[in-house]
């Protein structure tokens, strides 16, 4: 470096000069770093992602405009510099969340950082309120240690009302929009003062060796349906009221909605109070199981007879269903698309252990995707000689429709279907009543009578055998699915209007095996001959009972009881229900059971549902309850964006290791392709300036005469 | 505005008649599409991670190195003084060479969209994070020219003009880190607001923060500054020099 000068004369002015510049470049670089530091104080965010990945999401900003008080958040972390590499990064887009919720807050959000490894009485106070250090293995620094990282909240609202969170794990979230999943929720449930009630009617199931239907023991647990309920995400913001209607009582009008699950051998009485519910405007889900098939720790998958009614039942649940505008299938549905897959491995004993097979393809365990299936009517119109049928091709393009709703199930989210059966929409839809399928398969599905065992190596115990039983069952399902067109099945429906009573115009169903419409019939019949005998003329009217004119549409209820009539307090029935009425029908309920949801084959390979069951479970409810803020939060995750070099048709072109092989030779195709092109590029430009130079050098040359 | 044009025009125009320069393109566009192509596979990403989360490694050897001749050549070939005798101010001058490098960059950098476009063939590429990384990337690249040709106005020698901008920007580069910051802040010697600054120092930070598809005020304010600190500084020295005579 030769800044310095040796020229003695110019010295003074050159050292002025020096301190000059020094000074001026030490002033701008204050200036700068002011300005920087005040960028990031007071700053404006745009988010590209199409997701809106690092954005707070609508619900969040309804959430945060519905803050009638001043909310406190109090952070307690540990300081940036002390944490592993690998949580720094979540703990700046927790701090930028926590920035972009004060900010959209209006001044409503106060937010302070505490860190208790400074203050021994803020420790303290931390772990008086619950807050809680995660204990974290450090080898970073050369040796293992572990380190004590706080990252916990507490939030207070209004004075009197407070919710802790006593840490939040730095791998709970990938995204911005992972913490705010944790944190919104939290800050709702401040703001909610009665919490809206849910009513259950569940049937769990008793183990399957307990209904005497295995000879082998298969350690199945009972089915319960509660975990889900137990969920923080919907516990905090639900009242879960078990609902009875064993003797025929009638369901409470002050809930938000009812869910129905695995109804089994309901009377008619228990439907009549059902259909009354809902003839008061209340809302219902049916998680609907048609078959059901035993699933221990062996998964031998045996099938165990489901039925909606009990023997004494005139009237169907199903026919009731068809009556509001759901229609429900009786046989199980599969679906065959490869990314509707949901992984299963077949645990095969080898001495005294157990090992996994993953399965190329079980096609009854599926998750509807969200696709729009039109796109890809030319690959299921492909024949078996590989041509495309276009006529088809064409049906097929006005046929198919997205897997998933894009209204409603978008945001709803698809949970993963084991055995499902078909709901559909009614043909033609009752008066009045407006639907919609909320999610459907793909169209390479079909409808499958339930076979009394579903294992795909189903007796087969022999690893040397088991190979053989797959690859026929997997023969088996493709031959069947080969020989039908393409289709798609409804999985979930959805009914709103106002719903005429699937009982109107029938004998009221009482408790205990009653109906009073009947006895009043007969009591008019009798009453009839005898005023025939007398000759003196009877109005049915003056009788209590209304007659249905010219036997034009069923005839109405009876409207009053007799006073001998034990059941006086019974309500009139309700013929109509109020505009608006819902109904939704979902095809399965093995997702939202205790032992899937709750991950207990986890270490035999699953099935689990708990990937997406809870998120569902949770929207489903703020849907019914027509709570939109944490209904759209939640379902706010990236898309999964995945490159696709070669489609697989499930009924075309080999096995998914041939389709691998083919895979991999077009990604080394189009590797080799990217590699080359900008540098060839670049070399031909090259290659080109230099000929140019060289043309116009040698014209110079021969110019001059050299 | 157009003195700078013109300044601009004929600085790209010596790197497009340079062989070192298609040598180093060729190496900086093969190397790194090399690497980044690996992800095209049934099931990979539809996104160019890999492209972008080398990128900034990749940058701390290819800029210096085209950076190391810009004053330090005109230096050596006494060129400089020939500069300074025309009717542009020196920061028109140092913004002329500067816009030179930063578009001979872009073009090279445009080659690569290659990789996204065949990805979008295949798959649902983000198009909004992919032109954020290469926003983030061009901003990124300004902030280390901007050191380059600081130091190479430094010297006449374009080796030690190099090595002085590799080793400051490889420091720069390591305040970004978290594990090097940590080892910072386990030093007693160094207060824990000094740590801070340095960790806030770093363009590679403000890169990742742009890169994941959010354009925030902040980063675009501090490449501003960071850019503009280093510019000045370069004119500073060159006005000096100048007064040196």
């Amino acid at each position: 470096m030769d800044l310095a000068s040796k020229n003695t004369s110019s010295r003074p002015y050159l050292s002025g000069s020096a301190l000059s510049m020094a000074l001026q470049v030490c002033l701008v670089l204050i200036i700068l770093g002011e300005v920087v530091y005040l960028s990031g104080k007071y700053r404006v965010r745009a988010d590209l992602t199409e997701d809106g990945l690092y954005s707070l999401t609508e619900s969040t900003q309804r959430v945060l405009e519905g803050l009638e008080e001043r909310l406190l958040i109090e952070a307690y972390f540990s300081p940036d510099a002390e944490l592993p590499t690998s949580f720094r990064e979540p703990r700046e887009m927790l701090r930028n969340l926590l920035d972009e919720y004060v900010q959209s807050s209006g001044g409503k959000i106060i937010l302070q950082y505490f860190d208790p490894k400074t203050d021994a009485a803020l420790r303290e106070r931390a772990t008086r309120i619950g807050i809680e250090p995660d204990q974290t293995r450090n080898d970073e620094m050369g040796g293992v240690s572990l380190q004590e990282l706080w990252q916990g909240f507490r939030l207070r609202y209004g004075g009197n009302r407070q919710k802790v969170i006593p840490r939040i794990d730095f791998r709970a979230a990938s995204s911005t929009s992972g913490y705010e999943r944790l944190l919104t929720p939290v800050i709702k449930s401040l703001t909610v003062t009665v919490k809206p009630r849910i009513g259950v009617i569940a049937y769990p199931s008793p183990p399957a060796d307990q209904v005497g239907m295995l000879n082998q023991a298969d350690l199945e647990v009972e089915r319960g349906y509660e975990v889900l309920q137990e969920w923080p995400q919907v516990s905090d913001h639900y009242e879960f009221v078990k609902v009875s209607i064993n003797v025929g009582e009638h369901i409470p009008d002050n809930l938000a909605a009812l869910l129905l699950i695995r109804p089994k051998l309901l009377s008619d009485r228990q439907k009549y109070v059902i259909d009354q519910y809902l003839m008061r405007g209340g809302k219902l889900v049916v998680f609907a199981d048609t078959d059901d098939y035993s699933l221990g720790q062996q998964k031998l998958m045996y099938q165990r007879k489901m039925k909606f009614d009990d023997d004494a039942s005139r009237d169907k649940f199903v026919d009731q269903l068809l009556s509001y505008g759901v229609k429900v299938g009786t046989n199980i549905v599969m679906d065959a698309a490869p990314d509707a897959k949901v992984p299963m491995i077949i645990t095969i004993p080898v001495g005294q252990r157990l090992q996994g097979l993953p399965l190329e393809s079980y096609p009854f365990w599926f998750h509807p995707v969200d696709a729009d299936w039109a796109q890809q009517a030319q690959l299921a119109a492909r024949q078996p000689d590989g041509r495309v049928d276009p006529q088809l091709a064409d049906r097929y393009s006005r046929l198919f429709e997205p897997g998933v709703d894009p209204e409603v199930s978008k945001s709803l989210g698809a949970p993963e279907f084991f055995w499902p059966c078909r709901v559909e929409l009614a043909d033609p839809m009752p008066k009045g009543v407006e639907g919609k399928v909320l999610l459907r398969t793909s169209p390479w599905a079909m409808e499958w009578e339930p076979p009394f065992k579903m294992h795909p190596a189903t007796n087969q115990t022999d690893v040397r055998f088991i190979q053989g039983a797959i690859n026929s069952f997997a023969t088996k399902w493709k031959n069947m699915l080969g020989s039908e067109p393409r289709q798609q099945i409804g999985l979930m429906a959805e009914v709103q209007g106002g719903l005429r009573s699937f009982f109107a115009g029938k004998p009221m169903p009482l408790p205990e095996g009653e109906y009073r419409g009947e006895e009043e019939e007969s009591r008019l019949i009798r009453e009839d001959k005898s005023q025939q005998d007398t000759t003196v003329p009877v109005d049915p009217k003056a009788a209590g009972a209304e007659v249905a004119e010219g036997q034009q549409g069923p005839p109405a209820p009876v409207q009053a009881a007799q006073g001998d009539d034990a059941y006086a307090d019974e309500p009139d029935m309700i013929l109509e229900s109020p505009a608006g009425t819902q109904v939704v029908v979902i095809g399965d309920t093995d997702f939202i059971r205790d032992d899937l949801v709750g991950r207990l084959y986890m270490n035999i390979g699953g099935p689990t549902s708990v990937r997406t069951a809870p998120i569902f479970f949770a929207n489903l409810l703020d849907w019914l309850a027509g709570d939109q803020d944490l209904f759209q939060l939640r379902s706010k995750v990236g898309k999964i964006r995945t490159l696709e070099l070669l489609e697989y048709d499930p009924m075309q072109g080999g096995t998914i290791q041939e389709h691998s092989e083919q895979v991999r030779d077009k990604g080394f195709l189009l590797r080799s392709m990217v590699q080359v092109f900008a540098p060839t590029v670049l070399l031909i430009w090259g290659m080109v300036v230099f000929m140019r130079r060289r043309t116009a050098k040698r014209e110079f040359l021969t110019g001059v005469g050299a | 505005m157009h003195e700078t044009m013109v300044i601009m025009r004929r600085e790209l125009h010596s790197y497009f008649i340079s062989p070192i320069a298609y040598v180093f393109g060729v190496l900086f566009l093969g190397g790194q599409m090399w690497m980044a192509s690996v992800g095209i596979e049934q099931g990979g990403i539809a996104a160019p991670y890999l492209f972008f989360a080398m990128l900034p490694q990749v940058f701390l050897f290819v800029l210096p190195a085209l950076t190391m001749r810009l004053w330090a050549e005109e230096r050596k070939l006494g060129t400089l003084e020939l500069l300074m005798t025309f009717p542009v101010r020196i920061e028109q001058l140092v913004m002329g060479k500067f816009l030179a490098a930063l578009s001979f960059l872009t073009l090279l950098m445009s080659l690569t969209v290659i990789l996204p476009i065949t990805m979008s063939v295949y798959g649902d590429v983000d198009w909004g994070p992919v032109l954020a990384a290469y926003v983030g990337s061009l901003l990124m690249a300004s902030a280390y020219l901007s050191v380059g040709m600081f130091w190479s106005s430094m010297t006449r020698d374009q080796i030690i003009a190099m090595l002085l901008s590799l080793t400051s920007l490889i420091a720069l580069y390591a305040l970004g880190m978290p594990a090097f910051l940590m080892v910072l802040s386990q030093s007693d010697k160094i207060p824990e607001f000094v740590v801070s600054i340095l960790g806030a120092i770093s363009p590679y930070k403000y890169f990742l923060s742009i890169a994941r598809g959010v354009f925030d005020s902040r980063d675009l304010i501090y490449y501003m500054s960071f850019c503009g600190f280093f510019l000045y500084a370069n004119s500073l020295v060159l006005k000096a020099r100048r007064v040196k005579g």
